[in-house]
């Protein structure tokens, strides 16, 4: 029988989680990035990052002698909600841990894991991910970054862009070609490296979210030949295993359900709510369909199953959300709802932002449009 | 009826296009900071294409349509609308645009009326999603117009408003039309992709009946078609929206500029829906 009521351990852990979240509020409030960052889930702070990790939130669902706490998918989704209502900046954390760091405790060899995970679970070690390429977008396939092996290294020449938190990373994770035969899914793998390595030169540059993205030129970068995740040539596996992790959003719907109890209470305050209970209502039972979208991708995780479709709907569900919540909130509450970036505003001025960044959550990740072929292709087996 | 655009209004077009120049407003790297786009050089060079005169107050509002459309391709400061159309800055629900050193403002009234009012309160600038220079103070009302003089103001400034929202859906969309054509994934130009055509689609419907929309005001008799800007405003939303979509992450990045468009259709639109409100 389907029971999708919280345990009684579910409970006490988000608000072991609440609490924690609580207590960084100062730090956050000090941060001006934070108050213009109109996406949580891109936000960058090495300090929460390190924070995280010394109260042991990072790797959670990694064994104990990691430095995990043993618990689900599911678990570390309703954890991962409880941090986006608090507007935690995430991006350190979501690419250290759920996207990468799922993937090396996959596919990385034993000695990686031992090197890698218990400094990433302690938010000592923060990575970030080179997949995309100016000519590789959507057609993550068709990327040229190349690797050559050379005695026990890879020397490695090609350009990434659009790389979240490389400005702040310790490490980068990259997709790169290994193969000159093999063509497109065939011949890429994927290597792990120190972002100062000699030869790697970062470049960031302003968004519309209110953050950076990066720019990683790679030039003759030398890499061990040990730090190859998962097969030589086999790396289209191990990227579109990252990609499921990646795209349960839950922080983003924590966050989301922030935004739409401040417009509820605001609309309440200023005598509005009465006429816009029909869309508050709708807007709550979409925020209510794309949390369990989300714990089911999760819960297919955890036990091991095919999850690119339903972690392909978990992610769509939430990125037009956050669109429409942004559009709602602006119309619902007038010109107060274009203000931006300002903790003494309605909302702590999150709306505006919410509306700059929101227009980012279909494209990153997969866009609207490769998600709904992975949907239509994987869940309902069209071809 | 005729769907083709006088020589005349072509002409006036060309000048404030030329006046327009390469004009960009003062870059804002750091976004959610107070910025006003606000511009005295470039009202200069548009008064002197005539720009106030030949349409303000006037019952062929043909000027303010081909204007508006340049203005809103260039995501020019929306202060010279509500200057020439209005008499001053506009000011609705405690706020003004473009209103940090206004010493008088036009404030929307119940059943279309307009007054001009002054500030009563040190003007504070309020952060914002788009540059439009927002300030929150206090007004006092002054001189209510003439029902006449006020419904002739209304009709201007929504003419003009109408064709602004028209000229940043209709560059919104050259841009992305051109990025389709230029972009290849998947072995070829994205543009040849059938989801990628069927966005540019919606957009160019869109885009075709806003500015037929604009036009039309011309020769409409209501001060203000509230429900022709209401879904002017909205439309042009969808349509700088489906832009970055189709842009991909390079549109994210504020260097190609795309953001300016997204970022006032919103902010045109929730300005329009106010003054909607006030006048209803
Ligand atoms: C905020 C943000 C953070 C990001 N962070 C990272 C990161 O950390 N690391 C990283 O590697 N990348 C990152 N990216 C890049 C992201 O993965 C790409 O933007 C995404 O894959 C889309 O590629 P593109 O931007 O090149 O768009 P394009 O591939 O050029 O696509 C443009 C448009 O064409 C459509 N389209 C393309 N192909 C098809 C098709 N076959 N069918 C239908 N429509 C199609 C797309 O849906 C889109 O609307 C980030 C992007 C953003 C916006």
């Amino acid at each position: 029988m389907m029971d999708l009521a919280f345990t009684d351990e579910q409970v006490a852990l988000r608000s072991e989680a609440h609490t924690f979240s609580e207590s960084l509020r100062p730090l956050l409030v000090a941060d001006p990035e934070w108050q213009r960052q109109g996406m949580l889930s891109d936000g960058d702070s090495k300090e929460v990052t390190r924070e995280l990790g010394r109260a042991g939130w990072i790797g959670m669902t990694w064994r104990r002698d990691i430095g995990g706490r043993g618990l689900s998918h599911v678990d570390a989704a309703l954890v991962e909600d409880m941090f986006g209502y608090h507007w935690l900046p995430l991006s350190l954390y979501l690419l250290s841990y759920k996207t990468i760091g799922c993937a090396i405790e996959r596919f990385g060899s034993p000695e990686l894991k031992e090197r890698l995970l218990p400094p990433i679970a302690r938010g000592e070690l923060t990575f970030c991910q080179g997949f995309s390429e100016p000519g590789a977008g959507s057609d993550l396939a068709s990327l040229t970054s190349r690797a050559v092996r050379r005695g026990n290294r890879f020397v490695v020449h090609g350009h990434k862009i659009w790389t979240s938190s490389a400005w702040l990373a310790d490490w980068i994770y990259l997709a790169v070609r290994t193969s000159s035969r093999a063509t497109r899914h065939r011949g890429i793998s994927v290597l792990v490296a120190p972002i100062d390595t000699p030869g790697i030169e970062v470049r960031r540059f302003p968004v519309l979210g209110g953050g950076y993205l990066c720019e990683v030129f790679l030039d003759g970068v030398e890499v061990e030949a040990a730090n190859l995740v998962g097969e030589l040539g086999r790396g289209w596996e191990v990227v579109m295993h990252t990609l499921d992790f990646e795209r349960i959003t839950a922080e983003k719907l924590g966050g989301l359900a922030w935004i739409l109890d401040g417009l509820e209470r605001r609309l309440a305050e200023t005598d509005r709510l009465e006429q816009a209970w029909r869309r508050i209502g709708a807007l709550r039972g979409e925020l209510a369909g794309a949390r369990l979208l989300s714990l089911r991708a999760a819960d297919l995780l955890d036990r091991g199953e095919p999850a690119a479709a339903a972690s392909a709907m978990a992610k769509l569900a939430g990125a037009r959300l956050a669109q429409r919540l942004a559009r709602e909130a602006i119309d619902l509450l007038g010109l107060e709802g274009l203000s931006d970036g300002d903790l003494t505003a309605p909302l702590e001025g999150r709306v505006g932002g919410l509306y700059r960044a929101s227009i980012g959550s279909t494209i990153s990740g997969g866009s609207a449009e490769i998600l709904q072929i992975v949907i239509a292709r994987r869940g309902l087996g069209l071809r | 009826m005729r769907f083709d655009v006088s020589d005349e209004h072509r002409l006036f077009a060309d000048s404030v296009r030329s006046a327009i120049g390469d004009w960009e407003p003062p870059r804002d790297p750091d976004l959610g900071g107070w910025h006003d786009d606000r511009d005295d050089a470039l009202a200069e060079r548009l008064a002197a294409t005539g720009w106030a005169e030949l349409w303000a107050g006037s019952d062929l509002l043909g000027p303010a349509v081909a204007g508006g459309l340049e203005l809103g391709r260039a995501v020019a400061p929306a202060c010279l609308i509500d200057e020439a159309a209005l008499g001053a800055p506009l000011a609705v629900e405690g706020r003004a645009r473009h209103g940090l050193q206004a010493k008088s403002l036009a404030l929307p009234l119940r059943r279309g009326g307009l007054a001009l009012g002054t500030p009563t309160s040190d003007p504070q600038p309020e952060l914002s999603l788009d540059g439009s220079g927002t300030v929150l103070l206090d007004v006092s009302i002054g001189g209510e117009l003439e029902p006449v003089a006020a419904h002739a103001c209304w009709s201007a400034w929504s003419a003009a408003t109408l064709a602004y929202l028209a000229g940043l859906a209709v560059r919104a969309l050259e841009l992305t039309v051109e990025h389709a054509r230029t972009r290849e994934q998947f072995g070829g130009p994205i543009a040849a992709i059938p989801a990628v055509q069927s966005r540019l689609a919606d957009a160019a419907l869109a885009v075709d009946a806003l500015t037929l929309l604009a036009w039309s005001s011309i020769s409409d008799e209501r001060s203000l078609p509230a429900p022709e800007l209401l879904w002017a405003g909205a439309s042009c939303c969808e349509v700088t929206a489906s832009a970055h979509q189709v842009h991909g992450a390079i549109g994210f990045a504020l260097e190609t500029g795309l953001h300016r468009y997204y970022r006032r259709a919103r902010a045109m639109h929730t300005w329009t829906a106010a003054v909607c409100a006030a006048t209803h």
